[in-house]
Protein backbone atom coordinates (compact mmCIF):
# COMPACT_ATOMS: atom_id res chain seq x y z
CA UNK A 1 0.00 0.00 0.00
CA UNK A 2 3.04 2.24 0.01
CA UNK A 3 3.75 4.92 -2.58
CA UNK A 4 6.47 3.48 -4.77
CA UNK A 5 8.87 6.34 -5.42
CA UNK A 6 11.76 6.77 -7.83
CA UNK A 7 14.51 9.39 -7.42
CA UNK A 8 16.23 10.64 -10.56
CA UNK A 9 19.10 13.13 -10.28
CA UNK A 10 22.60 13.21 -11.71
CA UNK A 11 24.08 14.67 -8.52
CA UNK A 12 24.46 11.89 -5.96
CA UNK A 13 24.28 14.35 -3.06
CA UNK A 14 20.95 15.64 -4.36
CA UNK A 15 19.61 12.04 -4.51
CA UNK A 16 20.81 11.47 -0.97
CA UNK A 17 19.08 14.58 0.29
CA UNK A 18 15.75 13.68 -1.30
CA UNK A 19 16.03 10.14 0.08
CA UNK A 20 16.86 11.40 3.55
CA UNK A 21 13.74 13.55 3.69
CA UNK A 22 11.51 10.89 2.13
CA UNK A 23 12.77 8.16 4.49
CA UNK A 24 10.88 9.84 7.31
CA UNK A 25 7.55 9.31 5.57
CA UNK A 26 6.22 5.81 6.34
CA UNK A 27 3.90 5.94 3.32
CA UNK A 28 6.77 6.34 0.89
CA UNK A 29 8.84 3.44 -0.35
CA UNK A 30 11.90 4.30 -2.43
CA UNK A 31 12.17 1.66 -5.12
CA UNK A 32 15.09 3.04 -7.02
CA UNK A 33 17.55 5.83 -7.71
CA UNK A 34 18.78 6.84 -11.16
CA UNK A 35 21.71 9.04 -12.18
CA UNK A 36 20.61 9.84 -15.74
CA UNK A 37 17.71 9.89 -18.16
CA UNK A 38 18.45 6.51 -19.73
CA UNK A 39 18.28 4.74 -16.37
CA UNK A 40 15.14 6.72 -15.53
CA UNK A 41 13.27 5.61 -18.66
CA UNK A 42 14.09 1.95 -17.95
CA UNK A 43 13.14 2.23 -14.30
CA UNK A 44 9.82 3.96 -15.00
CA UNK A 45 8.93 1.36 -17.62
CA UNK A 46 9.99 -1.64 -15.51
CA UNK A 47 9.16 -0.56 -11.97
CA UNK A 48 6.07 1.58 -12.68
CA UNK A 49 6.60 3.96 -9.74
CA UNK A 50 3.69 6.01 -8.40
CA UNK A 51 5.84 9.06 -7.91
CA UNK A 52 9.04 10.26 -9.60
CA UNK A 53 11.37 12.98 -8.38
CA UNK A 54 12.89 14.05 -11.68
CA UNK A 55 15.86 16.27 -12.49
CA UNK A 56 15.66 18.51 -15.58
CA UNK A 57 19.28 18.67 -16.71
CA UNK A 58 20.95 15.27 -16.89
CA UNK A 59 23.57 13.59 -19.09
CA UNK A 60 22.27 12.94 -22.60
CA UNK A 61 18.59 12.55 -21.78
CA UNK A 62 17.05 15.33 -19.70
CA UNK A 63 13.93 15.16 -17.54
CA UNK A 64 11.55 16.44 -20.22
CA UNK A 65 12.86 13.89 -22.70
CA UNK A 66 12.25 11.18 -20.13
CA UNK A 67 8.58 12.23 -19.91
CA UNK A 68 8.35 12.39 -23.70
CA UNK A 69 10.01 9.02 -24.26
CA UNK A 70 7.94 7.16 -21.67
CA UNK A 71 4.81 8.78 -23.06
CA UNK A 72 1.94 10.53 -21.28
CA UNK A 73 -0.09 7.32 -20.94
CA UNK A 74 2.61 5.41 -19.08
CA UNK A 75 4.23 8.29 -17.24
CA UNK A 76 4.18 8.31 -13.47
CA UNK A 77 3.27 11.53 -11.64
CA UNK A 78 6.33 13.77 -11.59
CA UNK A 79 7.80 16.27 -9.16
CA UNK A 80 10.62 18.14 -10.85
CA UNK A 81 13.67 18.99 -8.73
CA UNK A 82 16.15 21.33 -10.40
CA UNK A 83 18.50 24.26 -9.95
CA UNK A 84 17.04 25.96 -13.05
CA UNK A 85 14.11 28.27 -12.45
CA UNK A 86 13.15 28.74 -16.10
CA UNK A 87 11.40 25.46 -16.90
CA UNK A 88 8.45 25.76 -14.52
CA UNK A 89 5.90 26.55 -17.19
CA UNK A 90 7.07 23.68 -19.37
CA UNK A 91 6.95 21.38 -16.37
CA UNK A 92 3.29 22.06 -15.68
CA UNK A 93 2.50 21.59 -19.36
CA UNK A 94 3.57 17.94 -18.96
CA UNK A 95 1.36 17.66 -15.84
CA UNK A 96 4.06 17.94 -13.23
CA UNK A 97 2.69 17.87 -9.68
CA UNK A 98 5.29 20.31 -8.46
CA UNK A 99 8.49 22.10 -9.41
CA UNK A 100 11.05 22.24 -6.60
CA UNK A 101 14.07 24.53 -6.87
CA UNK A 102 17.42 23.54 -5.44
CA UNK A 103 18.40 24.11 -2.74
CA UNK A 104 15.30 23.04 -0.85
CA UNK A 105 14.57 22.17 2.76
CA UNK A 106 12.59 19.37 4.33
CA UNK A 107 9.43 21.42 4.61
CA UNK A 108 9.41 22.23 0.92
CA UNK A 109 9.75 18.55 0.03
CA UNK A 110 7.20 17.25 2.49
CA UNK A 111 4.70 19.90 1.36
CA UNK A 112 5.19 18.70 -2.16
CA UNK A 113 4.69 15.07 -1.14
CA UNK A 114 1.50 16.00 0.74
CA UNK A 115 0.22 17.76 -2.36
CA UNK A 116 1.06 14.69 -4.47
CA UNK A 117 -0.77 12.36 -2.09
CA UNK A 118 -3.86 14.55 -2.19
CA UNK A 119 -3.82 14.54 -5.97
CA UNK A 120 -3.49 10.76 -6.03
CA UNK A 121 -6.41 10.25 -3.65
CA UNK A 122 -8.48 12.68 -5.66
CA UNK A 123 -7.70 10.87 -8.87
CA UNK A 124 -7.99 7.32 -7.54
CA UNK A 125 -11.74 6.73 -8.08
CA UNK A 126 -11.43 7.81 -11.68
CA UNK A 127 -8.68 5.30 -12.25
CA UNK A 128 -5.89 7.80 -11.82
CA UNK A 129 -6.12 10.30 -14.60
CA UNK A 130 -2.63 11.47 -13.86
CA UNK A 131 -0.93 8.15 -14.23
CA UNK A 132 -3.13 5.88 -16.21
CA UNK A 133 -2.70 3.24 -13.56
CA UNK A 134 -4.01 2.51 -10.08
CA UNK A 135 -2.25 3.92 -7.04
CA UNK A 136 -2.19 0.66 -5.11
CA UNK A 137 -1.88 -2.88 -6.29
CA UNK B 1 10.65 61.89 -42.04
CA UNK B 2 8.09 63.27 -39.61
CA UNK B 3 10.96 64.60 -37.58
CA UNK B 4 12.39 66.38 -40.60
CA UNK B 5 9.06 68.05 -41.34
CA UNK B 6 8.78 69.13 -37.72
CA UNK B 7 12.30 70.57 -37.83
CA UNK B 8 11.41 72.45 -41.01
CA UNK B 9 8.30 73.98 -39.41
CA UNK B 10 10.31 75.03 -36.36
CA UNK B 11 12.92 76.42 -38.70
CA UNK B 12 10.36 78.62 -40.48
CA UNK B 13 8.87 79.71 -37.14
CA UNK B 14 12.31 80.55 -35.78
CA UNK B 15 13.20 82.43 -38.97
CA UNK B 16 9.95 84.45 -38.81
CA UNK B 17 10.55 85.39 -35.16
CA UNK B 18 14.13 86.20 -35.98
CA UNK B 19 12.97 88.40 -38.81
CA UNK B 20 10.32 90.09 -36.72
CA UNK B 21 12.88 90.95 -34.03
CA UNK B 22 15.38 92.21 -36.58
CA UNK B 23 12.78 94.39 -38.28
CA UNK B 24 11.86 95.82 -34.90
CA UNK B 25 15.51 96.54 -34.05
CA UNK B 26 16.26 97.97 -37.49
CA UNK B 27 13.25 100.25 -37.29
CA UNK B 28 14.18 101.42 -33.83
CA UNK B 29 17.92 102.00 -34.09
CA UNK B 30 19.37 101.58 -37.61
CA UNK B 31 20.09 104.54 -39.84
CA UNK B 32 17.46 105.25 -42.47
CA UNK B 33 19.63 103.96 -45.34
CA UNK B 34 19.39 100.28 -44.40
CA UNK B 35 15.74 100.37 -43.39
CA UNK B 36 13.18 98.36 -45.23
CA UNK B 37 13.00 99.35 -48.89
CA UNK B 38 9.78 100.96 -49.97
CA UNK B 39 9.05 99.30 -53.37
CA UNK B 40 7.27 95.90 -53.37
CA UNK B 41 9.88 93.83 -55.32
CA UNK B 42 12.70 94.89 -53.03
CA UNK B 43 10.51 94.19 -50.02
CA UNK B 44 10.03 90.56 -51.13
CA UNK B 45 13.79 90.06 -51.57
CA UNK B 46 14.38 91.76 -48.26
CA UNK B 47 11.88 89.44 -46.59
CA UNK B 48 13.37 86.32 -48.23
CA UNK B 49 16.84 87.42 -47.21
CA UNK B 50 15.81 87.70 -43.56
CA UNK B 51 13.91 84.42 -43.56
CA UNK B 52 16.75 82.47 -45.16
CA UNK B 53 19.25 84.12 -42.85
CA UNK B 54 17.15 83.17 -39.84
CA UNK B 55 16.73 79.64 -41.16
CA UNK B 56 20.48 79.29 -41.56
CA UNK B 57 20.99 80.41 -37.96
CA UNK B 58 18.43 77.86 -36.85
CA UNK B 59 20.20 75.07 -38.75
CA UNK B 60 23.50 76.14 -37.21
CA UNK B 61 22.12 76.07 -33.67
CA UNK B 62 20.50 72.72 -34.38
CA UNK B 63 23.79 71.31 -35.67
CA UNK B 64 25.62 72.41 -32.51
CA UNK B 65 22.92 70.89 -30.30
CA UNK B 66 23.01 67.66 -32.30
CA UNK B 67 26.76 67.51 -31.95
CA UNK B 68 26.46 67.84 -28.17
CA UNK B 69 23.81 65.11 -28.01
CA UNK B 70 25.93 62.86 -30.23
CA UNK B 71 29.02 63.41 -28.12
CA UNK B 72 27.06 62.58 -24.96
CA UNK B 73 25.75 59.40 -26.56
CA UNK B 74 29.23 58.25 -27.45
CA UNK B 75 30.36 58.88 -23.89
CA UNK B 76 27.43 56.93 -22.53
CA UNK B 77 28.00 54.07 -24.93
CA UNK B 78 31.60 53.78 -23.78
CA UNK B 79 30.47 53.84 -20.18
CA UNK B 80 27.94 51.09 -20.87
CA UNK B 81 30.62 49.02 -22.59
CA UNK B 82 32.82 49.27 -19.51
CA UNK B 83 29.90 48.36 -17.29
CA UNK B 84 29.16 45.35 -19.49
CA UNK B 85 32.70 44.14 -19.18
CA UNK B 86 32.63 44.57 -15.43
CA UNK B 87 29.32 42.74 -15.27
CA UNK B 88 30.71 39.95 -17.44
CA UNK B 89 33.60 39.56 -15.07
CA UNK B 90 31.35 39.46 -12.05
CA UNK B 91 28.76 36.99 -13.23
CA UNK B 92 30.99 34.26 -14.49
CA UNK B 93 29.92 31.90 -11.76
CA UNK B 94 26.84 30.27 -13.19
CA UNK B 95 23.79 30.56 -10.87
CA UNK B 96 23.04 26.91 -11.58
CA UNK B 97 26.44 25.98 -10.16
CA UNK B 98 25.78 28.08 -7.08
CA UNK B 99 22.38 26.49 -6.35
CA UNK B 100 23.59 22.95 -6.99
CA UNK B 101 26.48 23.57 -4.63
CA UNK B 102 24.18 24.92 -1.92
CA UNK B 103 21.96 21.88 -2.35
CA UNK B 104 24.98 19.59 -2.07
CA UNK B 105 26.05 21.39 1.11
CA UNK B 106 22.55 20.80 2.45
CA UNK B 107 22.92 17.05 1.79
CA UNK B 108 26.44 16.96 3.21
CA UNK B 109 25.36 18.68 6.40
CA UNK B 110 23.64 15.40 7.36
CA UNK B 111 25.98 12.77 5.92
CA UNK B 112 29.37 14.46 6.26
CA UNK B 113 29.33 17.70 8.26
CA UNK B 114 33.12 18.14 7.92
CA UNK B 115 32.87 18.00 4.15
CA UNK B 116 29.93 20.40 4.24
CA UNK B 117 32.02 22.84 6.21
CA UNK B 118 34.90 22.49 3.76
CA UNK B 119 32.66 23.11 0.74
CA UNK B 120 31.20 26.19 2.44
CA UNK B 121 34.74 27.54 2.87
CA UNK B 122 35.61 26.78 -0.76
CA UNK B 123 32.44 28.39 -2.02
CA UNK B 124 33.02 31.44 0.16
CA UNK B 125 36.50 31.87 -1.31
CA UNK B 126 35.06 31.67 -4.81
CA UNK B 127 32.36 34.19 -4.03
CA UNK B 128 34.72 36.53 -2.27
CA UNK B 129 36.99 36.49 -5.28
CA UNK B 130 34.28 36.88 -7.88
CA UNK B 131 32.44 39.61 -5.97
CA UNK B 132 35.55 41.68 -5.54
CA UNK B 133 34.94 44.94 -7.36
CA UNK B 134 38.47 46.31 -7.59
CA UNK B 135 39.88 43.48 -9.65
CA UNK B 136 42.76 44.24 -11.95
CA UNK B 137 42.58 43.07 -15.55
CA UNK B 138 45.51 40.71 -15.04
CA UNK B 139 46.74 38.51 -12.19
CA UNK B 140 49.47 35.92 -11.86
CA UNK B 141 48.82 32.40 -13.08
CA UNK B 142 49.34 31.18 -9.51
CA UNK B 143 46.41 33.31 -8.27
CA UNK B 144 44.28 32.29 -11.22
CA UNK B 145 45.00 28.60 -10.56
CA UNK B 146 44.09 28.99 -6.89
CA UNK B 147 40.66 30.18 -7.93
CA UNK B 148 40.14 27.49 -10.57
CA UNK B 149 41.36 24.78 -8.20
CA UNK B 150 38.69 25.72 -5.65
CA UNK B 151 36.06 25.83 -8.36
CA UNK B 152 37.07 22.38 -9.58
CA UNK B 153 37.16 20.95 -6.06
CA UNK B 154 33.53 21.92 -5.68
CA UNK B 155 32.66 20.50 -9.08
CA UNK B 156 34.30 17.25 -7.98
CA UNK B 157 32.13 17.25 -4.89
CA UNK B 158 29.10 17.56 -7.16
CA UNK B 159 30.15 15.16 -9.92
CA UNK B 160 32.26 12.88 -7.72
CA UNK B 161 34.11 10.17 -9.63
CA UNK B 162 32.72 11.44 -12.93
CA UNK B 163 35.18 14.34 -12.97
CA UNK B 164 38.92 13.80 -13.08
CA UNK B 165 41.45 16.66 -13.21
CA UNK B 166 45.01 16.49 -14.49
CA UNK B 167 47.35 19.39 -13.82
CA UNK B 168 50.55 19.92 -15.74
CA UNK B 169 51.73 23.38 -14.75
CA UNK B 170 55.31 24.36 -15.34
CA UNK B 171 56.62 26.06 -12.16
CA UNK B 172 58.34 28.64 -14.35
CA UNK B 173 54.95 29.93 -15.48
CA UNK B 174 53.42 30.54 -12.04
CA UNK B 175 54.41 34.19 -11.84
CA UNK B 176 53.33 35.00 -15.38
CA UNK B 177 50.55 37.52 -15.93
CA UNK B 178 47.30 36.16 -17.29
CA UNK B 179 43.86 37.74 -17.75
CA UNK B 180 41.89 37.76 -14.50
CA UNK B 181 39.37 34.90 -14.30
CA UNK B 182 39.97 33.59 -17.78
CA UNK B 183 40.41 29.90 -16.91
CA UNK B 184 37.24 29.34 -14.94
CA UNK B 185 34.81 29.93 -17.86
CA UNK B 186 36.89 27.54 -19.98
CA UNK B 187 36.78 24.69 -17.47
CA UNK B 188 33.14 25.47 -16.77
CA UNK B 189 32.38 25.04 -20.47
CA UNK B 190 34.26 21.75 -20.49
CA UNK B 191 32.23 20.49 -17.55
CA UNK B 192 28.82 21.81 -18.63
CA UNK B 193 28.99 20.83 -22.28
CA UNK B 194 31.58 18.07 -22.32
CA UNK B 195 31.69 16.09 -19.10
CA UNK B 196 28.45 16.60 -17.16
CA UNK B 197 26.30 15.50 -20.15
CA UNK B 198 28.41 12.33 -20.52
CA UNK B 199 27.23 9.43 -18.40
CA UNK B 200 30.70 8.08 -17.66
CA UNK B 201 32.07 11.57 -17.03
CA UNK B 202 35.53 12.57 -18.14
CA UNK B 203 38.82 14.27 -17.52
CA UNK B 204 40.04 17.86 -17.80
CA UNK B 205 43.68 18.51 -18.43
CA UNK B 206 45.17 21.92 -17.68
CA UNK B 207 48.64 22.58 -19.00
CA UNK B 208 50.93 25.60 -18.97
CA UNK B 209 54.44 26.12 -20.27
CA UNK B 210 56.79 28.83 -21.33
CA UNK B 211 58.20 28.69 -24.82
CA UNK B 212 60.72 31.46 -25.39
CA UNK B 213 58.89 34.71 -24.90
CA UNK B 214 55.43 33.21 -25.00
CA UNK B 215 53.18 31.59 -22.45
CA UNK B 216 51.14 28.67 -23.71
CA UNK B 217 48.15 27.39 -21.80
CA UNK B 218 45.75 24.74 -22.88
CA UNK B 219 42.57 23.27 -21.40
CA UNK B 220 41.55 19.95 -22.82
CA UNK B 221 38.69 17.62 -22.02
CA UNK B 222 37.64 14.21 -23.29
CA UNK B 223 33.94 15.00 -23.06
CA UNK B 224 31.26 14.96 -25.71
CA UNK B 225 32.90 17.46 -28.04
CA UNK B 226 31.16 20.18 -30.01
CA UNK B 227 29.82 18.27 -33.00
CA UNK B 228 28.08 15.57 -30.97
CA UNK B 229 26.78 18.01 -28.41
CA UNK B 230 23.14 18.91 -28.36
CA UNK B 231 23.15 20.81 -25.06
CA UNK B 232 25.48 23.35 -26.61
CA UNK B 233 22.97 25.28 -28.66
CA UNK B 234 24.47 28.71 -28.17
CA UNK B 235 27.59 28.31 -30.31
CA UNK B 236 30.68 28.42 -28.19
CA UNK B 237 28.81 29.94 -25.28
CA UNK B 238 29.01 33.16 -23.32
CA UNK B 239 32.25 32.06 -21.69
CA UNK B 240 34.26 31.86 -24.87
CA UNK B 241 32.80 34.98 -26.46
CA UNK B 242 33.77 36.92 -23.35
CA UNK B 243 37.22 35.39 -23.28
CA UNK B 244 37.84 36.26 -26.93
CA UNK B 245 36.66 39.85 -26.44
CA UNK B 246 38.80 40.31 -23.35
CA UNK B 247 41.93 38.88 -24.94
CA UNK B 248 41.49 41.22 -27.90
CA UNK B 249 40.93 44.12 -25.51
CA UNK B 250 44.04 43.28 -23.44
CA UNK B 251 46.55 42.13 -26.06
CA UNK B 252 45.23 43.33 -29.42
CA UNK B 253 46.51 41.00 -32.12
CA UNK B 254 49.40 39.77 -29.96
CA UNK B 255 47.68 36.60 -28.82
CA UNK B 256 46.30 33.32 -30.08
CA UNK B 257 43.12 31.68 -28.95
CA UNK B 258 42.02 28.51 -30.66
CA UNK B 259 39.30 26.01 -30.10
CA UNK B 260 39.79 22.61 -31.69
CA UNK B 261 38.45 19.09 -31.55
CA UNK B 262 41.24 16.53 -31.16
CA UNK B 263 40.87 13.34 -33.19
CA UNK B 264 40.40 11.23 -30.04
CA UNK B 265 37.43 13.30 -28.85
CA UNK B 266 36.61 16.21 -26.57
CA UNK B 267 37.50 19.85 -26.94
CA UNK B 268 40.85 21.57 -26.69
CA UNK B 269 41.41 25.28 -26.13
CA UNK B 270 44.83 26.75 -26.75
CA UNK B 271 45.85 30.18 -25.60
CA UNK B 272 49.17 31.84 -26.34
CA UNK B 273 50.11 35.24 -24.97
CA UNK B 274 53.31 37.18 -24.43
CA UNK B 275 55.22 35.98 -21.35
CA UNK B 276 55.45 38.69 -18.70
CA UNK B 277 56.43 37.99 -15.11
CA UNK B 278 54.67 39.72 -12.24
CA UNK B 279 56.52 38.69 -9.09
CA UNK B 280 58.59 41.86 -8.79
CA UNK B 281 55.54 43.90 -7.84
Amino acid sequence: MKIKTLIVNDVVLARNLIRRYLDKDPEIEIIGKCANGREAIMAIKNLAPYLVFLDVQMPKIGGFEVVETVGAANMSPVIFVTAYDEFGFEAFKVNALDYILKPFDEERLTNSVRHAKRQMKFDEPAGLRLTGRAITE
Amino acid sequence: MRNLLLQFCFGVLFASLHRGLTVFLVHSFAPASIRIPSDNVSRIFYFLHFVSDGFFDYVLILAVLQAIVYFREIQQREFRLQQAELQALKTQLHPHFLFNTLNAISALSFDAPETASRVIAQLSDLLRFSLKSDRSAEITLKEELNFVRKYLQIQQTLLQERLEIKWDISPKTLDAFVPNMFLQPLVENSIRHGIAPKESGGCIEINSRRIGETLEIYVRDNGLGISSNKTNTSGDGIGLTNTRARLRHLYGEAHEFELSEPADGGVMINMTIHFREGNQE
